[in-house]
């Protein structure tokens, strides 16, 4: 009996160590309505929305075999609110059926993180500031 | 700002506020006297008048584009300044001893030549005045006191300095009808151009026609086919700039004799990255210590970088910022052993200092304290591995350093805090070789000032010379803080003030590749920049042409609070 469980528990191991069949990187991109940092405070900022998307992410898929972010850029001045926020969500999965999981638990960590960062600053989405709209928002490709 | 004199100031600001309802100076005779008759001596209305003459207002806008094209960014201000340094000696009639601009950026007798590392571009000229003739005259070790008026010749836009082969930006025109570009592709396409010879000179042509015409308002520009002119740095700064030069040449032409010397300089470093090593190599100031020696011996500061026409800043919005760099070990790739992240690391950060709420968040009349991460940079990474390193650029503001210090306790702990996480989450410590490391790229600090009160020597000149003059008179000053050279001044002790002086019809796009504006009324212009002479004039005294002494205003000792040379 006890061969017969070590065979199980290698065979498992193997099939958890085992390369991923599927692959699959995401854009996600965060749009905001910037400002200057001091003038417009107050606004909602993509920088900040991104790092909170991340880290809903990472609670989400903690396995760096499954998830790794990479390539957060965003803003375009030490002194303003960031106007955007761009990263990419590198996943892998067993099967198709794993990776369609994956993403949606990616797309519903970007907008637990964007909502949050609304949420902080009050904001919905329909209100409008300086003739923008002033709730930051997300496409994922 | 120390907390004992913190406490200071708040309580003189509540005893100030019980005192009196509006912002308005207590003027002492000394101070309307001596304006006054600064103002009548006959060579300064000779001066008044060529300053408000069509010559001059065409010079002003000629010499605006001529360096306002040459682009300059903050640390990169050196093709400017040289520019400038050499129409002092060749055009406007200084002395090559009395113009101080070193291609190292070294000024004889400053407080520090060196700031974050790097040199500093101002170019200046001096005035030599009478004082240290006099019986008893005080100097700060060897120097004597001295005013200084200034602008600054650092622009946002580029942010990269070009090449040597292209130096300047186009300067481009478009009927003031048509919306506002709203990409560089388009500012690109835009065909009509300010042109301009070999020797940089501005090319009276048909384009030239179109674009030096000036207006009252921009309902005016666009009724009557006005071109709204295309430049970065048209309104912020070199506008006023070249006003501030257009003083010094003028003082120079008409042979201004001052008590005190005075220096009239173009700044460098005041935007962004520039973090004010224009000013605080004039103040010596030191931003390990925050203390500056104002080595130079600065009675009194008149700073001219107000956009708006009319409009004047007494308070110094203080800042921080701070660019820190996360970098992890090479060769990570995704499916072998899990192991820390930079771009975690700085995410954890970046994700603890969104949480921060300043205490205007959480009450409205609270000081409007404010922060942004506004830059996240990554490298990029192959399929397959991740962002080597990452960094991450925030700007925390306040208007007093009690809540900028405050805020600042809050957010810089967050870098190494987020660091430390990120490597024990991978049973790493911060050190270890296959851990995430943390860099401290640049650290910026604009020291925060509110006045207590609003009598100091700076604000009642720029009073009185409103009155004096009939210009920008105000009912009562502006109490709002904004960032600016001020602020080194301010903190160091030194009175000042920062006013507007350029007078467009109408301006936008601060700060952005988009910036434009339309030349505007030239009398008002004028007036504003013998204003802005008088001010220097009534600080640092003046000899009339009749051979009358006018004493200085400003005391004979700068402030300083440090004695520490760096």
């Amino acid at each position: 009996m006890k061969a017969k469980l070590l065979v199980a528990l290698l065979g498992s191991l193997a099939a958890g160590v085992a390369m991923a069949e599927v692959s699959s990187v995401l854009t996600v991109d965060i749009a905001g309505p910037g400002g200057h940092s001091n003038g417009a405070y107050g606004r909602t900022n993509a920088v900040h929305a991104s790092a909170r998307a991340i880290m809903e992410i990472e609670k989400a898929i903690p396995s760096q075999k499954q998830c790794v972010v990479s390539a957060l850029n965003g803003g375009n001045s030490v002194n303003s609110i960031a106007q955007d926020g761009h990263f990419k969500v590198s996943l892998k999965a067993k099967n198709a059926k794993e990776m369609e999981a994956l993403k949606k638990k990616v797309d519903a960590a970007v907008a637990a993180g964007v909502k949050a960062e609304n949420d902080f600053r009050s904001v919905k989405e329909g209100d409008m500031t300086g003739g923008v709209p002033a709730h930051v928002r997300y496409t994922i490709k | 700002m120390k907390q004992s004199r913190c406490a200071i100031a708040v309580g003189l600001a509540l005893f100030a506020g019980a005192a009196m309802a509006a912002a308005v100076p207590q003027v002492s005779s000394d101070v309307k006297n001596s304006a006054e008759a600064i103002y009548k001596d006959p060579v300064m209305q000779k001066m008044l008048k060529e300053l408000t003459s069509k010559e001059n207002a065409q010079f002003r806008f000629n010499t605006h584009l001529e360096l306002a094209r040459i682009a300059s960014p903050s640390r990169f201000e050196m093709r400017r300044q040289q520019e400038i340094a050499r129409r002092m000696v060749e055009e406007w009639g200084f002395d090559k001893k009395d113009v101080m601009a070193d291609k190292d950026g070294v000024i004889k007798g400053a407080g520090i030549q060196i700031v974050d590392g790097k040199p500093v571009y101002n170019v200046c000229v001096r005035f030599p005045g009478s004082y240290s003739q006099q019986k008893g005259a005080k100097t700060y070790k060897g120097q004597y006191p001295k005013v200084l008026l200034e602008g600054h010749i650092d622009t946002v836009n580029p942010a990269e300095l070009p090449p040597a082969e292209r130096p300047y930006m186009p300067v481009k025109l478009q009927k003031a009808t048509e919306p506002i570009v709203s990409s560089p592709a388009a500012l690109a396409a835009l065909k009509d151009e300010v042109h301009f010879d070999k020797k940089g000179r501005i090319i009276q042509d048909a384009n030239y026609k179109k674009a030096y015409v000036r207006y009252a308002d921009e309902a005016e520009a666009k009724a009557k086919g006005g071109y709204r002119i295309y430049v970065p740095g048209f309104g912020d700064a070199m506008g006023n700039t070249t006003s501030v030069l257009t003083a010094a040449i003028m003082m120079k032409k008409y042979n201004i004799k001052p008590v005190y010397d005075i220096w009239v300089c173009g700044t460098a470093g005041e935007e962004g990255k520039g973090n004010l090593d224009g000013m605080k190599q004039l103040y010596g100031y030191n931003q390990d210590t925050g203390k500056g020696n104002n080595a130079l011996n600065f009675v009194a500061n008149f700073g001219a970088d107000s956009t708006r026409p009319g409009s004047g800043i007494m308070n110094y919005l203080g800042s921080y910022r701070f660019e820190i760099k996360y970098t992890e070990p090479a060769g990570y790739k995704q499916g072998g052993a899990e192991a820390p992240s930079a771009l975690m690391a700085m995410n954890r950060s970046i994700a603890k200092i969104a949480d921060v709420k300043s205490p205007w968040d959480l009450d409205k009349k609270a000081e409007r304290t404010t922060y942004t991460v506004g830059v996240s940079r990554c490298d990029d990474a192959k399929p397959g591995a991740r962002s080597r390193s990452c960094t991450l650029m925030v700007d925390m503001r306040s208007p007093t350093q009690g809540p900028l210090s405050a805020i600042r306790a809050q957010i810089e702990p967050t870098f190494k805090a987020a660091l430390d996480e990120e490597n024990a989450k991978y049973g790493r410590k911060t050190g270890d070789k296959d851990a995430v490391s943390m860099e401290l790229v640049w650290f910026g600090d604009r020291p925060a000032y509110q006045r207590p009160h609003y009598n100091d020597i700076a604000s009642q000149i720029y009073w009185q010379t409103a009155r004096t003059v009939n210009t920008d008179i105000i009912k009562e000053l502006s109490t709002r803080a904004a960032s600016l050279n001020d602020n080194v001044p301010a903190a160091v002790g030194v009175p000042t003030v920062n006013f507007n002086v350029h007078t467009p019809a109408v301006s936008g796009g601060g700060h952005s590749f988009n910036e434009w504006g339309i030349p505007g009324d030239a009398v008002a212009e004028g007036k504003r920049i013998f204003r802005m002479v008088l001010m220097g004039l009534t600080a640092a005294g003046y000899h009339t042409s009749s051979g009358k002494v006018i004493a200085p205003t400003a005391a004979d000792m700068g402030n300083r609070t440090t004695e520490d040379m760096y």
